[in-house]
């Protein structure tokens, strides 16, 4: 029988089984390269959810519902975390009244969850979670599926998911390409998969898929992302930084890192090594460290205070607003672009530190906050955009969404920024503005891939058009002039560069100087972004 | 007789249509310090925007004095019907103080009008020329000034800047000021609106600009008349009035920023001022 207490656990068994694979969950997601967030967006909402009933003392199943919903909606990050959370609502609505569950009411709610999920995206795209919440949705939707054992029924539910993310790669041809299954789907089969175990009292344990998810895994595949899972019972402070130096180990890094404290995470190379770790005493890290080469980018940032830091942050105006006038918030990444950004007269800014992927909370936060009541957000991230726009729907303030996908793009908008105009008038002014520019990214391949024509080789300069990987090669000149080849059909009349974090000034002169040569009649406009994870981003116009 | 048109140097009129129309333009200064120019008259605007961008003394420019007026209403005083000076917008510089000073002067037989169109440059000058066209085709007194502020309420101005420096140094900054200080190389837009210069918007090159700019005028269908100022760059002034030329259904007048606004923009400054027919 499962009533609340019994249910409560089965979430919070889903939490922690997805939280042990948050690693493989992002090597999956191979597109765009770089953009491992699926599993750690998807967990970061189940974690919200969690901490929603984690003090609930209740046997009533439709209150855990609701409440773990409540905890996702404001929890949900990214495009895979909205759909998450919407697929939870189905639960929470359909289970309302429900003291005990059911084969009948968990049927009930893969409808509903279905219903919800679909809602809420605008272009479904199928090889996803989507297709696993809808092969459910087909499943429970059969009369005599709703009478099997409950236990049973879940079993019956975690093997359809198997197959259903099994059969991703055949819907989505880009996975088949990249040699991977949905990251999304199988983050969502993990969750299914503890549901059932834990109803079932069996030992919570997830059995991989060998074909797909051995390929990627012992592929090195670690996403250039940090695992951004602060835990609040953890104490101390946030420690990261970047080595390098040569012939770098991090067999033995790691082994010397890993006893200082706590979620350590060791990204990189033989040159290059990123260190992220909980430790009480951060002194040691950078001690310890120091050994194995020349420290940069060193950032220790006190846990405790991590949040009311970002809440100061978000909430300082840098532009002095009048009563009834139209705000600007910005979701960037770099502090660069966030001066960038204020000087343009944004109003409030959310600088997301590792993948950007700010809650819908931690945005309808900052629109609260605002002195104004109406707002335009700029969220610069396809995988910000869904929370956006929740964040619009459930606003009591006049909220509107301009559906930027880069930061440059965000720029282009911002130009067109004027105090004077209302917010019909100022939306459709920074609407249109978006498509003013080409935008683009330089970034380093962190595994070897092919897509459709392109074979990426693992640490070779990637580059992006327009959200679309292009070229790929072992100059960074190279990829750059292909770059701007691509768009040789038009008059290029100025091409703005953003540096990354991890891109020096120097380097970004050199790579000017022989662009200018190349291409004489074209302005070179070079800034710092201080973006992580992005050599270069860049604009044409 | 006929109905006398004055009018001032800030509204950047070319030299020979003033000559044809008959209008009187009073110069305002360009100073260099100590060192006192009339604008037009002891410097041109070639001159000017070579000594603008190596001369390490900024210049200010200054309003005729009331007594600059009164010697052209003077001369002007006998054998009219009526005189009216039309001038650029009181907001931005104290000539029209200057004006209306000297025309109430009791020596003065002729009945005066001082109009602000609350412009500057040629979207003051649209106004002028229109007014003169009327008095030398013999229009009445009333029936110019009630059309002159007609005009001036469809007059209006949009320009692209190299930079807000100029604007800024020159104390004109106004509304605008909001655009200062970009960390991005920004070319600023700037429009005039109830007689004060106003943020227009920002553009990244100037082609954009450009192209922004016209979409302002397009909006308005064809036009009254047009013309295109600019202060260093000629060629991109005849290309922006062939792209403009179908809104008119004559040429488009293109003119030379002078000494006095040309302080307040800078050089590289390209701009469109027209008036409207709605």
């Amino acid at each position: 029988m499962i009533d609340g207490l019994k249910f409560k656990n089965q979430l919070i068994s889903a939490n922690e089984l997805l939280l042990q694979n948050i690693d493989i969950v992002n090597s999956l997601n191979v597109f765009p390269v770089p953009d491992g967030d699926t599993g750690t967006n998807m967990s970061l909402t189940m974690q919200d959810g969690i901490k929603n009933i984690a003090n609930l003392d209740t046997k009533s199943v439709g209150i855990v519902a609701q409440d773990f919903y409540k905890g996702v909606f404001y929890g949900a990050r990214g495009n895979s975390g909205v759909i998450l959370s919407q697929f939870f609502r189905g639960f929470s609505e359909s289970l309302k009244s429900v003291k005990i569950l059911d084969s009948n009411n968990l049927c009930a709610s893969f409808l509903l969850a279905k219903k919800f999920a679909y809602q809420g995206i605008v272009d479904p795209v199928e090889g996803t979670m989507l297709t696993l919440i809808n092969d459910i949705s087909d499943f429970c939707n059969i009369k005599e599926n709703q009478e099997i054992e409950l236990v049973d029924l879940l079993y019956n539910i975690s093997e359809l998911a198997r197959s259903s993310v099994l059969k991703t790669p055949t819907l989505l041809p880009i996975l088949e390409e990249a040699g991977v299954v949905d990251s999304g789907a199988y983050g969502l089969e993990i969750i299914l998969n503890a549901m059932y175990k834990s109803a079932a009292n069996l030992q919570i344990k997830f059995e991989h898929i060998e074909n797909y998810g051995k390929k990627t895994i012992n592929n090195n595949a670690i996403s250039k992302q940090f695992l951004d899972k602060v835990e609040h019972e953890e104490f101390g402070y946030c420690t990261q930084l970047l080595i390098s130096g040569s012939n770098l180990s991090e067999d033995d890094i790691k082994k010397q890192i890993v006893p200082l404290g706590k979620s350590a995470v060791l990204i990189g190379d033989e040159n290059l090594m990123k260190i992220h770790i909980h430790a009480e005493d951060p002194g040691s890290v950078l001690t310890v460290a120091g050994k194995f080469g020349q420290l940069s980018e060193i950032d220790i940032a006190n846990m405790d205070q991590q949040h009311s830091n970002f809440d100061k942050n978000s909430r300082k105006t840098s532009t002095e607003l009048n009563l009834g006038e139209v705000s600007v918030l910005s979701v960037v990444q770099g502090n660069g672009f966030e001066r960038i950004f204020r000087d343009l007269g944004v109003h409030n800014i959310i600088n997301c530190k590792n993948t950007m992927n700010p809650s819908v909370s931690e945005i309808s936060d900052v629109v609260d906050q605002s002195e104004s009541n109406s707002i335009i957000i700029l969220p610069n991230n396809k995988n910000v955009i869904p929370a956006a726009i929740q964040v619009a729907k459930i606003s009591d303030k006049d909220v509107r969404v301009i559906e930027s996908v880069s930061m440059t793009q965000g720029i282009a908008s911002m130009l067109s920024f004027r105090k004077d105009l209302n917010i019909d008038e100022s939306f459709e002014l920074l609407d249109s503005a978006i498509l003013e520019i080409q935008y683009g990214e330089i970034s380093i391949s962190q595994r070897s891939a092919r897509f459709g024509d392109i074979v990426v080789e693992k640490g070779e300069f990637i580059g992006f058009l327009n959200g679309q990987l292009l070229f790929s090669d072992k100059s960074l000149f190279v990829v750059f002039d292909k770059l701007l080849k691509h768009l040789e059909t038009q008059e290029i009349e100025l091409v703005t560069l953003y540096n990354g974090i991890d891109f020096a000034d120097y380097e970004s002169e050199e790579l000017v100087n022989c662009l200018e040569q190349t291409w004489e009649d074209v302005d070179f406009e070079v800034h710092r972004g201080e973006q992580p994870n992005y050599h270069i981003i860049f604009s044409v116009e | 007789m006929s109905v006398k048109i004055v009018s001032d140097s800030a509204c950047d009129i070319p030299k020979e249509l003033a000559e044809e129309l008959d209008i009187h333009v009073v110069p305002l200064y360009v100073n260099f310090g100590e060192e006192s120019l009339r604008d037009g008259i002891d410097i041109n605007a070639e001159n000017f925007y070579q000594r603008l961008t190596s001369d390490p003394i900024h210049p200010f420019t200054s309003q005729p004095s009331p007594g600059d007026f009164l010697d052209i209403y003077q001369k002007l005083d006998s054998d009219n019907d009526g005189i009216i000076s039309i001038h650029l917008s009181a907001k931005l510089s104290g000539t029209f103080k200057s004006a209306s000073i000297a025309s109430e002067d009791q020596s003065l037989k002729s009945k005066i009008s001082v109009i602000d169109t609350g412009h500057v440059s040629m979207s003051s000058g649209l106004c002028v020329i229109e007014a003169a066209r009327l008095a030398k085709n013999g229009a009445d007194f009333d029936t110019i000034v009630k059309a002159t502020n007609d005009f001036a309420s469809r007059a209006h101005f949009v320009g692209l800047l190299d930079t807000l420096v100029y604007l800024e140094k020159g104390g004109r900054i106004g509304k605008a000021r909001s655009m200062l200080g970009s960390l991005l190389n920004i070319k600023p837009m700037i429009t005039v609106e109830n007689g004060e210069s106003k943020e227009f918007g920002k553009a990244r090159t100037f082609k954009k600009g450009i192209a922004k700019l016209t979409d302002y005028c397009n909006q308005f269908g064809k036009l009254h008349s047009l013309s295109v100022v600019y202060s260093t760059d000629s060629d991109l002034a005849l290309e922006f009035s062939h792209n403009l030329s179908s809104l008119i259904n004559s040429k488009p007048i293109i003119s030379r920023i002078g000494p006095v606004t040309g302080t307040h923009s800078g050089p590289g400054t390209i701009g469109v001022g027209f008036i409207s027919n709605i």
